[in-house]
């Protein structure tokens, strides 16, 4: 099967990765393989997808960055197809239809992150390299006892992104774990939209607050599919959000 | 709550039924003129009496005894006297019989009663009658010195009424008839008879008007809600609509649910529907605007962005000045981008403003076809094959730009050294244009949305170039002069996009 010939494939050597850039607009491939490659990584673009399903037959990159909207075979599709041959492989959105993006959240696509379109490239590479640590520590188990923040029943370990909750893993993107990890640090305290954009999105300042209303949403969402009596994050109207911890 | 009366009377099913019942009353006002019907009934009978006293008149002139004959005469509905000029009674046919019971049959029914219990008394008083004089004694007395006697006497026929006093107030007509000996008045001859025949008619008159008003009621009611349900019910239906399809913030949020009523409310409906059903296609379309022109900026901004940050971060030269040629080429795809949609949405309202003359696409074909073969030099060949002069009322300069923008979208797919072919011809009051290119064609499942502004497909990647917007203002500037625009795939490869307008 195609999927056990991938799946458990190292992530990289050092720390450069093969990166791949699915986008049907040229000036974007370019400037943000040229950033990659700043950075060290390995980076092939491709124009659209059915160009970039046929390449990634032969071989897998370590993170593939998609656009959704893109002639023959558009990115949501192409992410379909990259899930059934991994489970891990680190993939990213780029979207120009950030109306859409409740959509496409709730399509469940097992995404590890979205950026809506303008998006900083600093943030995008921010992302890239949040994701392929992520992988490279995903097989190991935790070394040290005291990176792991616990408030309550939530666990998180910024080391591997990874949440718990009452034991349960919880599935999040980065940004949804960034945003969780800033309203987590202080307890009952509230985070102002703003705060949350210039946690969650450290390179990029051109964020809307709605963005940030969507992923707090889905980041509910997700708690509550695990365990529906989740109700932490309280919305502090006017004001923000804050992350209330159990009462013992 | 002071408005709540006039809008209660405001209601259209309430003046259908003041309308319906004001007209059921017109046979209560026959009640008035039963009063003309029985004085021309009493007339009658004053007629017939004085026949009866011509004929004894005849009698005693032939000088016959009239009293025997009076005794064998014995009108069963009235009475004859003979009376001497000093009014004594010489001759009876005897006392009048009270044949009739004290109800005409018309009183007995119970309608009659029904009635005469509703109608008040107020009504009757709309014909006074004068006071008349008992009959009581006019009938026992053996002299006679009435009125009609007196008037007799000097020479003239004249009748009076009587009443008698007892339950039924009969009345009783008197006629006085003299008759003359010797140029004198000898005698004169009275002849007296009930009314209750005249009563008769006129109870059977009334219970026929008041049999005729119930009905009317009835049928009045009946009418005023069959009209309101077929009215009104339809009306307040539009209303309800109308009020549920807008939400608060004056959004659509639905359509008039139309009708299959053949009548002019039903009509209405169907109108509303296709108003609401425009609306909610023109709102559609506006959301749909902005989002895509949202969309479709996001692009290149997003190159424009990433390119700037690239700048700040960049010494290279080279790289610098990749980095400016990017913005800069993505500014000016913005700009492009900008006018075409400014076309776009002004197109309707541009060509509705345009002066029109008469224009030969054959010719316009012609010249626009030779700017792209300067152009395009010998990478693709044009061929235009029009046959007659193809006249058409139009805006010169928007022909050019829709044809230009069709030869432009097939120049663009034409693979190198390959061939044009632009046609024209008048077919059934049409100026048919095609422009066939020997391209990769349009797959199919792009083929309901190549005219959509902003979708564009193409086999090989032309980094924003066409926005998609050529083939939409095509299809805009077609429809504003109400002809159509199809595309096809030619059997031997390539496409083909053919306009109709009228001629």
């Amino acid at each position: 099967m195609a999927r056990r010939q991938y799946a458990e494939r190292p992530a990289r050597i050092g720390g450069m990765a093969n990166v791949a850039i699915v986008d049907d607009e040229a000036n974007i491939r370019e400037t943000v393989a040229f950033a990659l490659q700043r950075e060290g990584h390995q980076v092939k673009t491709f124009a659209d997808g059915s160009e970039a399903w046929a390449a990634f037959q032969t071989s897998l990159p370590d993170v593939a960055v998609l656009d959704i909207l893109m002639p023959r075979l558009d990115g949501l599709e192409l992410c379909r197809r990259l899930r059934a041959l991994s489970e891990t492989l680190p993939i990213i959105f780029v979207t120009s239809k950030d109306d859409e993006l409740d959509r496409i959240l709730g399509l469940e696509l097992g995404a590890d992150d979205y950026l809506c379109k303008p998006f900083s490239v600093r943030e995008l590479v921010a992302r890239i390299r949040v994701l392929l640590r992520r992988s490279a520590h995903r097989a190991e188990t935790p070394k040290a006892a005291e990176t792991i923040v616990r408030v309550g029943s939530l666990e998180l370990d910024p080391q591997r992104l990874l949440v718990r909750w009452k034991g349960n893993d919880i599935d999040l993107t980065v940004t949804e774990f960034l945003m969780l990890q800033a309203l987590v640090r202080y307890p009952g305290h509230v985070k102002t939209r703003q705060q949350l954009t210039r946690d969650g999105y450290s390179h990029d300042n051109y964020i809307s607050e709605r963005t940030i209303d969507t992923h707090v949403k889905r980041l509910r969402k997700k708690f509550e599919s695990a365990d529906p009596s989740f109700d932490r994050i309280e919305t502090v109207y006017g004001m923000g959000y804050r992350y209330q911890p159990e009462r013992v | 709550m002071r408005l709540v009366p006039s809008r209660f009377l405001a209601r259209i099913s309430l003046r259908l039924m003041l309308f319906n019942l004001l007209v059921v009353f017109l046979p209560v006002g026959g009640f008035l003129f039963l009063g003309r019907y029985e004085a021309t009934l009493e007339q009658m009978q004053v007629e017939s009496m004085e026949r009866q006293a011509w004929l004894v008149l005849s009698a005693m002139q032939s000088g016959r005894d009239v009293a025997p004959m009076l005794q064998q005469l014995r009108p069963s509905d009235g009475r004859i006297r003979i009376v001497s000029p000093d009014g004594h009674v010489v001759a009876d046919s005897g006392p009048l019989t009270d044949t009739t019971p004290g109800e005409t049959p018309a009183q007995r029914n119970w309608l009659y009663r029904l009635g005469a219990a509703i109608v008040p008394n107020r009504l009757r008083r709309l014909r006074p009658a004068p006071p008349l004089a008992s009959s009581d004694d006019y009938e026992r007395s053996p002299i006679l010195r009435g009125p009609e006697v007196q008037n007799a006497l000097v020479g003239v026929s004249s009748s009076e009424k009587r009443m008698a006093s007892d339950s039924d107030h009969t009345v009783t007509l008197y006629l006085g008839m003299p008759a003359y000996k010797n140029h004198e008045v000898s005698s004169v001859i009275v002849v007296s008879q009930t009314t209750d025949e005249i009563r008769a008619a006129i109870h059977k008159q009334r219970l026929a008007i008041f049999r005729v008003f119930l009905i009317s009621l009835v049928v009045a009611m009946v009418l005023t809600m069959l009209v309101s349900t077929t009215i009104v019910q339809p009306i307040r239906q539009l209303r309800k609509d109308t009020h549920e399809i807008l939400d608060a913030s004056g959004r659509l949020r639905g359509r008039f649910k139309g009708s299959k009523k053949r009548d002019e409310i039903g009509d209405l409906a169907r109108s509303l529907e296709r108003l609401s059903r425009r609306l909610e296609e023109r709102q559609k379309d506006t959301e749909s605007f902005a989002s895509d022109i949202s969309h479709e900026f996001k692009n290149p901004l997003a190159s424009i962005r990433a390119a700037v940050e690239m700048l700040g971060e960049t010494s290279a030269a080279d790289d610098r000045a990749r980095f400016v040629r990017i913005a800069e080429s993505e500014i000016a795809r913005m700009e492009r981008l900008l006018s075409q949609v400014r076309d776009l949405t002004r197109l309707d309202r541009a060509i509705a403003a345009e002066e029109k003359s008469e224009v030969d696409v054959g010719a316009l074909l012609r010249e626009v076809v030779a700017a792209f073969a300067m152009r395009e030099r010998e990478r693709v060949t044009f061929e235009v094959d029009v046959a007659e002069p193809l006249m058409v009322n139009a805006s010169r300069d928007r022909l050019v730009q829709l044809f230009s923008n069709l030869i432009e979208n097939a120049d663009s797919f034409a693979p190198p050294a390959s061939v044009v072919t632009i046609t024209g011809r008048k077919t059934d009051n049409r100026v048919v244009v095609s422009v066939a290119d020997r391209g990769f064609g349009i797959p199919p499942e792009n083929m309901s949305r190549i005219f959509d502004r902003f979708f564009t497909w193409r086999p090989e990647e032309t980094s924003g170039r066409h926005a998609g917007l050529g083939l939409a203002i095509v299809r805009a500037i077609v429809t504003a002069y109400g002809g159509t625009v199809t595309a096809a795939n030619r059997p031997d490869g390539g496409a083909v996009f053919e306009v109709r307008i009228p001629a």
